[in-house]
């Protein structure tokens, strides 16, 4: 072996793996119940409430949007009757209007005749 | 997915024990700190179970996060100032000296005061007997950094271990 290799075997050799304190396993073991409630999920657990929470806004969001779209098709259904009522009335009052003229032209005309045969007379 | 039970998870972490352990105490250098560590290591373990693929990738895990929760309480203790660097060396070359008597010199006590960048490549390199480019995935540096850091730590070691020898010899001769 050569002088490094010499020195690096002696490296490995100072550096083995050392023993754990005595209970070390079970002083992991007393705080995986305590990381469980804890620190250590914390994280996972922030994670399922956030979740939770993005779930519950996202439900809210979906609402409000459905919302705003059933009131809009309503508004829109509601200005489209208003319109066929306005355009029913003044058609209506359309017709009204060329009944009362032909009405008042053949009332005219009457009176015109009664007025052409009085004076027809009178010159007699 | 998820092929390890939590069922096993005991078993676990008696089979990963030592290798966890002696990473966390290699790069932190304090045995309380490797104890905390290791058991959050150990803990995110758990809590990633269903993740795991498989007993490789559980030891691939634990390394990485190991090494790389080591290096941050190192990082952390190097911003604190209630902590001196005195109590450091002494607190784990004590431990060094009471476990193998402090007879000779230990080239684990040198690589307990390399530099920080230095001291994850060596200990995986020589502790974990991993190549470097398993060192890369498990630290996420480059390859290259890695085999430099690696030649950097090792002509470090060489030149403090070159120096204590001659002082040994000098000391004897004398």
């Amino acid at each position: 072996m050569s002088e490094l290799d010499d020195f690096e075997a002696r490296l490995e050799r100072d550096l083995r793996r050392v023993d754990v304190p005595e209970g070390f396993a079970d002083r992991v073991m007393q705080r995986v119940p305590a990381a469980k409630q804890g620190r250590l999920l914390s994280f996972p657990m922030a994670v399922t409430k956030a979740r939770h929470w993005m779930a519950v806004a996202a439900v809210l969001l979906v609402a409000v949007v459905l919302g705003f779209g059933v009131h809009h098709v309503e508004q829109v259904e509601h200005q489209r009757q208003l319109q066929e009522q306005e355009q029913a009335k003044a058609r209506k009052a359309a017709e009204q209007f060329a009944l009362a003229m032909q009405v008042t032209g053949r009332t005219l005309f009457v009176v015109q005749q009664r007025i052409d045969s009085a004076g027809t007379k009178t010159s007699r | 997915m998820g092929v390890i039970a939590e069922s096993q998870f005991r078993s676990l972490v008696e089979q990963h024990q030592s290798m966890v352990y002696s990473i966390a105490l290699r790069i932190a250098g304090d045995r309380g700190a490797a104890e905390e560590i290791a058991q959050d290591a150990f803990l995110e373990l758990h809590a990633a179970l269903k993740k795991m693929e498989s007993e490789d990738h559980v030891r691939f895990w634990l390394r990485r996060v190991t090494a790389n929760r080591a290096t941050d309480w190192l990082r952390r203790k190097a911003v604190r100032p209630d902590w001196s660097a005195e109590q450091f060396d002494e607190t784990y070359e004590a431990a060094i000296v009471e476990r193998v008597g402090g007879a000779e010199v230990r080239l684990e006590q040198m690589v307990a005061n390399l530099p920080t960048t230095l001291r994850g490549a060596i200990v995986l390199r020589y502790q974990e007997d991993l190549e470097p480019d398993e060192i890369a995935q498990v630290l996420g540096q480059p390859v290259a950094t890695v085999k430099s850091n690696l030649q950097r730590g090792l002509g470090l070691l060489r030149r403090k271990a070159d120096v204590m020898l001659k002082e040994f010899k000098r000391e004897r001769v004398g």
